[in-house]
């Protein structure tokens, strides 16, 4: 028995190295990444890849914006026309708010409170975006040399994208709220009902706001904001708007239907929070 | 320079070319949410013509590009075990059973998908079944759509494993 192993053991070296190998770079990486350091292989290998795909991805976006309204046509015009019209409501719900703002300081400064800075945003370019069917991730080309480090919160101008989950000195990967890992604290927008739960992705174009109370007031149309709670991000960031509510099994809570504010599939550039 | 550091660097050339198309653009060929993984695809296919040992290499390059761009928390040993153990696997029944054919090259990248996403299942339990479930099932038939084309193009780049094969 022992003579009939013994060669194959041999014959299938590599295998078996590479196999090992293969799970220990798994363990090191997993105990590497959980302290929000960086991990040398992933460095290494981005560092060769990284630049080629940034260009090569960049070049498919140009090609894009180029040809499509070739595939696009009419559709192309009908959203140029939803576009200005929501342009427009928008510059008008941004006077309100500036004049709202305004008022807000100045009882801010009347009761003495110190004002938040604001945050400095960092510009980052999409290197590689779902390269794998099962995963809801991205890879920007902004790392550790620029101030991003694990749990740096991304977002786009229109709301929340999600957090970076491992730097190397060039790249970031971002787990983008969709990825089923992905739960982000979040917070009805509206005056009379503040309810908190936990906006959780499923690797689909909907999030599932779950964790809401039985009593919890929220209906279609609502916003959902970050809710600050959990300490990643910070709250009032904008993940979503409510489609649809159903009452948990046993009537013990609710689940809503969330879509993104964010079109992830459209993604070219995004903002890192340092 | 040798036939077989020949055939190691033709191999190469492939896997980097697959993993700069998979990086840069799976996500533009998504066709009704269905995306291809064209480095898994053509580390199996370039297994038919490695053999075992060959095979395990290609499949534990091809884990460590895929897991360094797209390894969720969590996932990163998994892909890279799955995809060295499914490739050593083509490499393995590729010395023993069969030689390489397109028939067989189709069959083997369909299957091969499957079982490198379930022995990614096993080792990393993903949350929605469902969901995986239906990634895995639409990414598969997109690769079997891809291999023979595939398989056609590595033939012609990398040539025969043996000689008896130009039969």
């Amino acid at each position: 028995m022992r003579s009939e192993k013994t060669p194959n053991v041999r014959r299938y070296w590599a295998a078996l190295t590479f196999l090992i190998l293969g799970a220990l770079i798994g363990v090191w990486h997993n105990r590497v990444t959980a302290r929000g350091q960086q991990d040398p292989v992933v460095s290494l290998v981005r560092g060769v890849l990284a630049r080629p795909v940034g260009w090569l991805h960049g070049a498919s976006q140009w090609f894009g914006a180029q040809t499509g309204w070739l595939f696009r046509g009419r559709a192309l015009d009908a959203e140029n026309r939803r576009l200005r019209d929501r342009m427009a409501q928008l510059e008008g719900e941004a006077a309100a708010l500036r004049e709202a703002q305004v008022n807000y300081d100045r009882l801010r400064d009347d009761l003495g409170f110190a004002h938040a800075n604001t945050p400095r945003l960092l510009a980052a370019d999409i290197t590689a975006r779902k390269t794998d069917p099962k995963f809801d991730t991205l890879v920007i080309n902004r790392g550790v040399r620029d101030g991003v480090r694990v749990n740096s919160m991304v977002r786009t101008r229109s709301g929340l994208v999600g957090r970076v989950f491992e730097v190397t000195p060039g790249t970031a990967s971002v787990l983008m709220l969709t990825d089923q890992k992905s739960g982000v604290g979040g917070r009805v927008q509206r005056a009379n009902s503040r309810s908190v739960g936990v906006c959780e992705g499923n690797n689909s174009s909907r999030l599932d706001f779950r964790y809401l109370p039985s009593e919890a007031d929220i209906k279609p149309g609502d916003l959902i904001v970050t809710s600050g709670l959990g300490g990643v991000f910070p709250p009032g960031q904008l993940i979503g708007t409510v489609e649809s509510v159903k009452a948990d099994e046993g009537n013990v809570g609710k689940t809503a239907v969330v879509r993104p504010v964010v079109e992830f599939d459209r993604l070219e550039e995004v903002y890192v929070q340092p | 320079m040798t036939p077989p550091v020949r055939r190691a660097l033709r191999l190469s050339v492939a896997l980097l070319v697959a993993a700069l198309v998979q990086l840069a653009f799976a996500d533009y060929l998504s066709l009704r949410g269905a995306r291809p993984d064209i480095l898994l695809a053509t580390a199996l296919i370039s297994s038919m013509f490695c053999e075992a040992n060959g095979g395990a290499v290609l499949g534990f390059s091809v884990g460590l590009i895929h897991a360094c761009f797209a390894a969720p928390p969590g996932g990163f040993g998994s892909l890279l075990f799955s995809r060295t153990l499914v490739c050593f696997g083509v490499g393995w029944l590729e010395e023993r059973i069969y030689r390489d054919s397109g028939l067989l090259a189709v069959v083997l990248v369909t299957l091969g998908t499957a079982l490198s996403e379930c022995l990614f299942f096993v080792s990393a339990p993903q949350r929605h079944l469902l969901h995986w479930a239906r990634s895995v099932g639409t990414t598969t038939l997109y690769n079997l759509v891809l291999a023979y084309p595939l398989y056609l193009l590595l033939r012609r780049w990398l040539g025969p494993l043996r000689e008896r094969d130009t039969y």
